[in-house]
């Protein structure tokens, strides 16, 4: 998977966020899309120190940005925490799946056997929640999945649980289909979200189908 | 029996006319009168990392000083409402927060350039614009100044009819919309112990200001500056509300 071009942004003190590096085969128009859109939006990662996680955005030329962020522990000059560092890969939107379950197969045994284990309800909250208004588009429904962050935790299960409900999904729908495993703010976040309860106190009145993870 | 008479053509013109003439001279104070309420405020707010951009925001926001980590890259905020004195509460909507981050065009490039800002500016076409600056990182804020400056001022590409005709001069449209500028000098708090002032400060601003001032006076808008710590709070009430009143001012014009 390495083959696909990627752009690697990180934030440093003193220069702030950045692209650290760009392979060969991005075009300009898809390297602004990626600074568009790379980051998730919301405020707090300070927070969330360690975080792995992995969201998808559309990119021009038919290619989809998939892109693995993580939570780092570094600071800016200013001494702000919460820094993103983020590999974004390009890809055409119709190799999402493989990536998808190449994610999955890299996590640790124990959290896909966990996560497996909470399908059956995530997918009858999911379809429940789609079905649950008519008036709106399939696509245009949020589902969030919300846990408790807790800083020994990686979101590896909420990230796995995403990843399994995305490949449940029919696959001519999965290239049309955004998620991102981590994020504050549901905006722009695309179908399947994961958002830690702690921030998801203000959205509480949002009509979302919410799943809560014990 | 009284015969009525019948009301010559000319007579009739002249009402039509004068009807008219009332009815297009009060769009724009029924227009003024929902401004804030039912038609949302919009503005952007620009300026170099770590000038404070979403403290302040999240200052006119919800109302506290905060220490937010750097923005990563552009987001859309929710609608929120700003106090106004002797007003309704007013309606802001479709802010975005970004990085002030500098995107060089090359890597070996030294020009600097804010992408994000522009895309902003094009497809926001924001009412006013705040502009942040500290007293740290002269040079690069100078450059985004600068940047912002002329991304106001430049003209559209040559166009095709059709270009024109479906949602072309894009830059035309979003200089003509611009109709406020603040240039605020942030973290005040940390100015005693350098001796500093916003004069001090914004005397090595002076071209800028002054070019400034000619775009926005030449657009029929105004142009504010104005200190401020975003961290504390200090000053940020009344320059929002400075801000906010010039935006409504020159809006119902």
């Amino acid at each position: 998977m390495d083959s696909f071009p990627f752009v690697i942004i990180s934030a440093k003190a003193g220069r702030g966020y950045g692209v650290d590096d760009v392979s060969a085969g991005i075009s300009e128009h898809q390297l602004f899309a990626i600074q568009q859109s790379w980051a998730p939006g919301g405020q707090g990662w300070s927070r969330l120190i360690g975080a792995q996680f992995v969201r998808t955005i559309v990119l021009p030329n038919n290619s989809l940005g998939w892109i693995q962020l993580e939570v780092t522990p570094e600071h800016d000059e200013f001494g702000r925490r919460g820094l993103l560092l983020s590999k974004t890969s390009v890809i055409p939107s119709t190799l999402v799946s493989k990536f998808a379950e190449d994610y999955l197969a890299t996590t640790p045994s124990s959290v896909r056997k966990i996560s497996q284990r909470y399908m059956p309800r995530v997918l009858a909250q999911f379809f429940l929640g789609q079905l649950g208004l008519s008036w709106r588009m399939f696509w245009k429904r949020q589902t969030i999945i919300t846990a408790p962050f807790s800083p020994t935790d990686d979101w590896s299960l909420v990230n796995a649980i995403i990843i399994r409900l995305f490949l449940s999904l029919p696959e001519f729908l999965r290239a049309s289909i955004l998620f991102s495993t981590l994020c504050l703010s549901p905006k722009n976040a695309g179908l399947l979200i994961g958002i830690p309860s702690e921030h998801l106190g203000a959205k509480a009145d949002i009509n979302l189908a919410k799943i809560k993870l014990e | 029996m009284s015969i009525v008479p019948v009301p010559s053509p000319d007579w009739l013109l002249k009402l039509a006319l004068a009807a008219a003439k009332q009815l297009s001279d009060l769009a724009p104070q029924i227009k003024a009168q929902l401004e804030g309420n039912l038609i949302p405020l919009d503005f952007a707010v620009f300026g170099y990392r770590g000038t404070g951009k979403t403290t302040f925001l999240n200052f006119m926001r919800f109302g506290i000083p905060t220490e937010p980590p750097p923005t990563p890259s552009m987001e859309e905020l929710d609608p929120f409402q700003i106090y106004v004195v002797g007003r309704r509460p007013v309606k802001v909507a479709g802010i975005y927060d970004v990085s002030g981050e500098e995107w060089k065009v090359h890597k070996k490039s030294t020009e600097l350039t804010w992408p994000l800002w522009e895309e902003i500016f094009l497809r926001q076409t924001p009412r006013g614009i705040i502009f942040m600056v500290d007293h740290e990182s002269l040079k690069q804020s100078k450059a985004a100044l600068r940047y912002v400056i002329n991304m106001i001022k430049r003209s559209d590409p040559p166009m095709t009819f059709w270009q024109r005709l479906f949602g072309g001069r894009q830059r035309q449209i979003a200089r003509k919309n611009l109709k406020v500028f603040m240039l605020l000098v942030n973290k005040l708090d940390q100015w005693e112990k350098r001796s500093l002032t916003k004069g001090k400060i914004l005397a090595d601003y002076a071209e800028e200001i002054q070019d400034l001032h000619a775009l926005i006076t030449k657009n029929g808008g105004k142009y504010y500056q104005d200190e401020i710590s975003a961290k504390d709070g200090t000053n940020c009430e009344r320059a929002i509300q400075n801000f906010v009143l010039g935006l409504l001012a020159v809006s119902s014009r």
